[in-house]
């Protein structure tokens, strides 16, 4: 019996199987040997859309003023500050799903900051699973990480900054969109597919926002996100 | 030799989630029951105390520890030791005999265990001989702290064996399906989808140290 290896998780494949035993991803044989074969994903019905243009974001009141932290509630959307080297996620803790499509639309005031969408965010006590799909748009690169932890939080790039001229840059609005099927992570940066990958670290959590900021001047940085819509992934 | 069957479609062959209502890849419709049986298949790993290393553990201190066919954790501390084989999967059935010394000794399987930098994750489950109970918990921790979410209460169970008897503890991973079986009777279903992909392994613990566990084999199989 023929063995070679799975192009996800290394472990070994029996020659023509459809998927990987291990971590149950699913592949394609060719001449070349097995590829991964992602489903096609697609945004189905909406579960909920919140246009932060009109009203403010669940659970955040509509005007925040923190030392660190601010928000506000603009004509163009849920304007947030960050003092350097913070991060924030706003979770929509109502809508606990496993497949889920993540769609926002923001604009990056200052270098340094990057934002996007969270997915399966899931809370054990005070700490958190999640996974993130940003853009750094001064840059013009996108990453997709996983994260754990609570005061101490881990984080690991399944993608790592990646560049793409599918990222608009600073003072430009980037529409991200994340959608997670089984093992299945997908990204779009403005209509256009990013990333494909297959991690099944995390299965089920809230989605979200999350805007960061980095390599700052004590200063801070700023973003405004016009809203967030969350559909099921079609089946 | 026969590919998983408990999730995959069976137009397809390609891997589905537990109540999804089609095929993501042929689309094909799918119906489930209650719950799926998760069977264990082949053997993926198998530590015997008798002659292979504790996983986990380096070759000198399973030396060290070896008695007669099985290796002896101590508990001076109160703590958790824990190991886990090489191999990551989601889906398989972890499988651990052993036999508490004392009333005071906890031993336990831990499947999908991530170690990310500081932060680790898993599913666990314990037995503990001396009360004759059982729990089954997911745990997400930091060294500042370990969140727990119990997903079984700790319940009194008369198929765990008392003290110095050899227990079998059992946990059968399918998607988001986890079977707790205890010296092969099925005492414990959650449905979780928490944790998908990761090691599996030994644990053992210590309600009030000292306290002795022998651990008499692990072993790690896929699921049919």
């Amino acid at each position: 019996m023929n063995e070679m290896n799975c192009p996800a998780c290394s472990a070994s494949l029996t020659t023509g199987s459809a998927s990987c035993r291990f971590c149950r991803v699913a592949v394609r044989w060719d001449a070349s040997g097995p590829t991964i074969v992602h489903p096609e994903l697609r945004a189905g019905v909406a579960i909920c859309s919140i246009d932060l243009r009109r009203e403010a974001f669940p659970g955040e009141q509509e005007r925040v003023t923190l030392e660190t932290f601010t928000a506000e509630r603009t004509p163009h959307g849920a304007k947030v500050w960050l003092s350097a080297d913070r991060a924030r996620t706003f979770p929509v803790w109502g809508v606990r799903m496993r497949d889920q499509s993540v769609r926002t639309r923001w604009t990056a005031h200052d270098p340094g900051v990057y934002g996007g969408v969270v997915a399966r965010r899931e809370p054990i006590g005070k700490a958190y699973t999640t996974y993130a799909f940003q853009v750094r748009p001064e840059d013009r690169v996108f990453r997709l990480v996983r994260t754990r932890g609570g005061s101490v939080v881990e984080c690991t790039a399944i993608v790592d900054w990646t560049p793409s001229s599918a990222v608009a840059p600073t003072g430009h609005p980037n529409e991200l969109v994340l959608a997670a099927r089984g093992g299945s992570l997908q990204g779009w940066v403005n209509g256009v597919g990013v990333t494909a990958i297959h991690d099944h670290s995390f299965g089920i959590g809230a989605p979200g926002l999350i805007f960061e900021t980095s390599r700052l001047p004590a200063t801070g940085g700023s973003g405004t996100f016009e809203g967030i819509e969350v559909c099921m992934v079609d089946q | 030799m026969r590919g998983p069957h408990t999730l995959q479609c069976e137009v397809c062959g390609g891997p589905t989630q537990f109540r999804a209502p089609r095929c993501g890849y042929c689309h094909a419709p799918l119906t489930w029951g209650a719950t799926v049986e998760i069977v264990p298949g082949d053997e993926i790993a198998r530590a015997d105390m008798a002659r292979d290393t504790l996983p986990g553990w380096s070759p000198e201190a399973t030396a060290a520890a070896r008695r007669g066919d099985a290796c002896a954790v101590e508990f001076k501390h109160a703590m958790v030791k824990l190991g886990t084989f090489a191999t990551p999967a989601c889906d398989a059935c972890i499988s651990v005999s052993g036999v508490c010394l004392d009333d005071q000794g906890n031993l336990g399987a831990l499947a999908r265990y991530v170690r990310e930098g500081a932060a680790q994750s898993y599913y666990g489950a314990w037995i503990h001989p001396g009360r004759r109970r059982f729990t089954l918990e997911r745990v997400l921790g930091t060294p500042q702290s370990a969140e727990i979410e119990v997903l079984t209460e700790w319940e009194v169970s008369g198929h765990v064996a008392p003290v110095g008897a050899l227990n079998r503890v059992e946990l059968r991973c399918a998607d988001s399906v986890l079977d707790l079986l205890v010296n092969g009777e099925r005492v414990a279903t959650v449905v979780d989808a928490r944790f998908g992909f990761g090691h599996f392994g030994w644990r053992a613990s210590s309600v009030t140290p000292p306290s002795t566990l022998l651990v008499h084999s692990v072993e790690l199989r896929h699921i049919r």
